[in-house]
């Protein structure tokens, strides 16, 4: 439906928001990837056989709302990332704040029943609290979400991000249309710089000061475009949260590009989205085509002067395309190589003109910002880092998924709190940040605000949010390893530094998981490392020892160990551990089942043992065993 | 007129000079490896690595390649000192593990002090040092047909799957690709893009080629690819690629002689 | 601003020696491939002096033409005119010897100088050429106009104003490329 001018939108935002409030309930079926994988799509089929079968008054769009006489009603949609994607699928029952966990097809006939029906609970399909393993009914008697802030969040899990309705009803395109028909692109730019607002790619610089440098190149340059580009590159082992805001929310997405190239005078932009993530690209490009036919891309926007549309290009699935020239060239159809920065995009990027690029959270962010005011949003957070931070909070927690904090809270609140402590109640050891070239910190830093620069003096980075917990029975050398491999696999491999200083950072390591080498190994991996972080040509290489670097300085002991005592103290690395089996054996049998070389001898009953010769530490026994009567020493 | 620091000397330089140029200018030393003065910059090798900074920095500093880093007012540049030597020998190190038998990184390696790699030498090596001038100098040619394929350890250069559709001049055909020019292996340093070339034809990259002869003495001038090519990208007559220089120098002595036999009989 | 010197060929007045040859390779000496360091060998020449009888004889060498096909040709504009002296010289350190130049040159001008793996072509001796001092009978003369008067017409004469004097006179496949 066209939507011809600022006053039209306006009117159909009031309409929409009316029909929302006299909802009398919302079921969000969460199809994010996590619980699509988990079968949501057939929990919602099946809801929407059962609510049809029921005498309930249950609408599958808000528009078919207003159908009725009279408000009210239910909503049952799919919605995008709930975030707590430990437990997926979810459905969540609102306003009553109902969460049910692990839900089955067959569960919708009990869920519209009785839930929708009579207003029960049903307890078996709660939430257990994981220490005190006592049910919870919804998110807010959940540590998970009452210790979150959304903001970037805040629709994703609560509208269908299919829905145009949806988004306007819930003060979607406000901010557009606010700059519009009352600002001019000069407003739009200083409440960006105003609000202090910093990339959430990883960089973490300035998007005020990048969007004006960008402005001043495009001047001094008058026969050039200029171009913005969302990065939704988001390549990180264990991070998922532009994917999230992608597939939950993709209008805030595309209204914040909007907005800027509405600052910035550009009529072009690109969406750059990695191939893997088939789900964020389809409900890209279908919300890209809602927007067209409403008129909120495409020539004079709103019937006003603007002019702005918008191409999804996919990545071909190279880690290095997240690094932002690198992502330029793979636009332009070249290889995603990067090139020195020395002349910054913002003069001479895409196609050699001024460009603006930020990542997905940047700029769904920004229609947050020019709607509540640059204030508002500054005076979330610190004061050098504003605003909040998505984090995909993964690992040995209890609880995984995604989490939105304000900037400057500590790392044992994230971790201990929304995340609910370590899993099986076993200690922590570690917390990896900002990716794979991020760094490990230990338990003394725990305390530390989550924020750009702390977490970079401590020599890890906040990156663009992955947050990856580690217990006791992680090696840390072995972690330094797995990232280092990731990343000399990733690496584009134009300079040297960065690619053969991988691969031997990659084999001095595993001479340390092999228990071999000596003091003389740890200074060659130094030395190295100085030469990467000093000499490689883009960001990928010069921050990819930061592995082995945070690990050494935090945990050089447990390096220290595996060269000279021949010990992983974790138990991990293959080469210098054992699989013994203790006396707590009851001679179940069950591991002797589960070695895939026959290493286990035992009879029934009896002391069962592991051939050492044979044994290939895979572990199986371990997970197998109801009494800890395997030990790995 | 433009000046900045290079090593606590003022220097001049013009606007658009990359550093590498300004200290050559000077006569300021910078190893390179992968800089070739006909092609685009690349600054894969990192051998070329000097410290910057400026007076407002405030003692922070940063090691950028010369041959991109454009010379700027007040810059000071440093092309000497122990961390840039550690650096350029860790660089050669690596490449000397990557290459260690090709006589071009033994060669280099023994310029930065190395008799051997003190790094564990690759497994299967070729004497491939992926310094991307064949790639360059292929894109610059304006055949575009070879580019670095795969990623970083894995990388190697070669042929792609599909004809690349960017930077070609508009109105040329799109070529299949390879002409058989031989400037890949011409350029190349350590000698690892193999090929044939005789009266025969040419072989490279695993395509034969024709050779196409003077018209006049039967001397090779090029593969019928390349001519064409040559002759679009440059928009010369295809006549002017016929003949070889010799054949064509005495063509010019008799075609001067007529003018001047004619002008004496007039 | 004085007017431009130029080389110019009278192939009336050429008896033959072939001392510009001579002279040529002797101002052009070899260097090592990769060094710049000249030796005592002399190098390719540049110019060269065809007999097309007992008494006629015509020296050819580069023109330097207004729109060289050389220079449309280089890819990597290696060859560029040295605006002091007038030749387009071959910028050696940018030249990747794809050996288009020495097919393109209509005129067979440009070489190929495999000893140095080097692309050669005259250079006009950098605005000094050896071949115009050592020519006995000013057959070849670097002047603004030519000194000497007697022999037959000079061939320059012929073309107007343009660098490239011998292109005029063989103006069928003259030089200029577009």
């Amino acid at each position: 439906m066209l939507i011809e001018s600022v006053a039209a939108l306006r009117a159909r935002q009031a309409e929409l928001s009316e029909l929302w409030a006299g909802l009398e309930r919302r079921v969000l079926v969460c199809a994010g990837t996590g619980c699509v994988a988990g079968g949501a799509l057939e929990v919602h089929a099946a809801l929407t056989q059962a609510t049809e079968e029921s005498a309930l008054d249950v609408s599958l769009e808000l528009s078919s709302c207003a159908d009725r006489d009279g408000p009210g009603g239910t909503l049952l949609v799919e919605s995008g990332c709930h975030g707590f994607c430990e437990l997926g699928p979810l459905v969540h029952i609102l306003p009553d704040d109902i969460l049910y966990t692990r839900v089955r097809p067959k569960d919708a006939a009990a869920i519209v029943e009785k839930t929708l029906g009579a207003g029960e609970v049903i307890d078996r399909l709660l939430y257990k609290d994981p220490v005190s393993k006592e049910p919870r009914q919804g998110h807010g008697e959940m540590g998970f979400y009452a210790h979150q802030k959304r903001v970037v969040l805040a629709r994703c899990g609560e509208v269908s991000p299919a829905s145009l309705d949806s988004y306007l009803a819930t003060g979607g395109f406000c901010a557009l249309a606010t700059a519009l028909d009352t600002l001019t692109p000069e407003e739009v730019l200083r409440e960006v710089e105003q609000s202090g607002l910093r990339g959430r790619g990883g960089g973490g610089f300035s998007t005020g000061r990048k969007w004006r440098s960008a402005l001043r190149a495009r001047e001094a340059r008058p026969d050039s475009r200029l171009h913005v580009i969302c990065n939704g590159d988001e390549g990180d082992p264990g991070a998922f949260m532009d994917r999230s805001i992608m597939e939950g929310d993709p209008f805030a997405v595309l209204e914040g590009m909007a907005l800027g190239a509405f600052a910035l005078g550009s009529t072009r932009g690109y969406i750059y989205v990695r191939h893997e993530y088939p789900l964020a690209v389809r409900r890209l490009e279908r919300a890209i085509a809602v927007l067209r036919d409403a008129g909120l891309l495409g020539e004079r926007i709103l019937g006003c002067d603007f002019s702005f549309d918008l191409e999804l290009t996919r990545g071909g699935g190279a880690f290095v395309c997240g690094e932002s020239s690198a992502l330029m060239r793979s636009i332009e159809g070249k290889p995603g190589e990067p090139r020195a920065k020395y002349t910054h995009s913002t003069d001479r990027g895409l196609f050699d003109e001024p460009t603006v690029l930020n990542n997905v959270e940047t700029w769904a962010l920004v229609p947050y910002i020019v709607d509540h005011g640059a204030a508002h949003f500054a005076a979330i957070g610190t004061e050098r880092s504003p605003g909040t931070k998505a984090f995909s909070l993964v690992g040995k927690v209890n609880n995984t998924g995604l989490v939105e904090v304000p900037m400057g809270t500590t790392l044992r609140r994230i971790i201990f709190e929304i995340g609910g402590g370590i899993q099986k109640g076993r200690a922590f050891k570690a917390v990896q940040t900002g990716g794979p070239s991020g760094g490990c910190l230990p338990a003394e830093k725990l305390d530390l605000p989550v924020d750009f620069d702390t977490l970079t003096a401590a020599g890890s980075m906040m990156g663009s949010g992955g947050m990856i917990v580690m217990d006791e029975r992680t090696c840390m050398v072995d972690v330094a390893k797995y990232f280092i491999d990731f990343l000399m696999g990733e690496s584009c491999g134009k300079c040297v530094p960065c690619r053969e200083g991988l691969g031997q950072l990659s084999s001095l390591l595993a001479q340390v998981t092999r228990g071999e080498g000596s003091e003389s190994l740890l200074s060659k991996v130094e030395s190295l490392a100085e030469t990467m972080e000093l000499a490689s040509l883009c960001a990928l290489g010069r921050s990819a020892p930061n592995p082995v670097l945070s690990t050494l300085a935090y945990f050089r002991d447990e390096y220290l160990q595996h060269i000279e005592k021949q010990r992983c103290p974790a138990g991990v690395c293959k080469a210098l551990v054992t699989y013994r089996i203790t006396e707590a054996c009851t001679g179940c049998e069950a591991c002797r089942k589960a070695c895939p070389v026959g290493a286990i001898t035992g009879e029934k009953k009896v002391l069962h043992v592991i051939d050492d010769a044979l044994c290939t530490r895979c572990g199986a026994c371990e997970a197998v065993c109801a009494f800890d009567a395997v030990l790995v020493e | 007129m433009h000046s900045m620091q290079l090593n606590g000397r003022l220097v001049n330089f013009e606007a658009g000079q990359t550093l590498l140029e300004v200290a050559r200018a000077n006569e300021v030393p910078i190893p390179t490896l992968c800089h070739h003065p006909g092609l685009e910059s690349h600054g894969g090798c990192r051998l070329c690595v000097v410290e910057v900074t400026r007076a407002e920095w405030d003692g922070w500093w940063r090691m950028v390649s010369a041959c991109e880093f454009p010379a700027a007012d007040d810059l000071i540049v440093a092309t000497e000192s122990e961390r840039l030597s550690r650096t350029r020998r860790n660089v050669v190190d690596l490449l000397l593990a990557r290459c260690p038998e090709t006589p071009f990184t033994v060669a280099l390696g023994r310029d930065f002090g190395l008799a051997k790699s003190s790094l564990a030498p690759r497994a299967e090596p070729d004497d491939c040092i992926l310094c991307g001038l064949c790639v360059r100098v292929c894109a610059a040619v304006g055949a575009h047909a070879i580019a670095g394929a795969d990623r970083g350890v894995h990388k190697q250069v070669g042929p792609p799957y599909a004809p690349p559709s960017f930077e070609r001049p508009p109105g040329l055909a799109p070529a299949g690709d390879c002409i058989g020019c031989l400037c890949c292996a011409e350029i190349c340093p350590t000698g690892h893009i193999r090929y044939e070339n005789n009266a025969q034809g040419r072989e490279i990259w695993g395509r034969s080629f024709r050779v196409v002869e003077c018209a006049s003495c039967g001397a090779p001038l090029g593969t019928p690819e390349q001519l064409d090519h040559f002759a679009a990208r440059s928009g010369l007559s295809r006549d002017y690629f016929e003949r070889c220089d010799a054949c064509s120098k005495l063509d010019t002595a008799r075609a001067f002689d007529q003018q001047v036999m004619g002008e004496g009989t007039s | 601003m004085s007017e431009a010197k130029r080389l110019f060929v009278t192939p009336g007045r050429c008896i033959g020696c072939r001392g510009c040859e001579i002279a040529c390779a002797f101002a052009h000496p070899v260097r090592r491939p990769g060094g710049h360091r000249p030796s005592d060998q002399p190098g390719k020449s540049r110019i060269r002096t065809f007999p097309m009888s007992a008494e006629r004889h015509v020296p050819v060498v580069c023109l330097q033409c207004e729109e060289a096909a050389c220079q449309a040709v280089c890819p990597t504009g290696a060859l560029q005119r040295n605006e002091a002296s007038g030749a387009i010289e071959v910028l050696t350190e940018r030249c990747v010897r794809c050996m288009m130049c020495v097919v393109a040159c209509p005129f067979g001008n440009v070489h190929d100088e495999p000893a140095m793996r080097e692309i050669v072509k005259c250079d006009l001796c950098g605005g000094d050429p050896a071949c115009a001092k050592f020519c006995p009978t000013a057959a070849l003369e670097y002047a603004v106009r030519p000194t000497r008067n007697p022999p037959p017409k000079p061939l320059h004469s012929v073309a107007g104003g343009t660098r490239g004097q011998m292109a005029g006179a063989v103006s069928t496949t003259g030089p200029s490329v577009r």
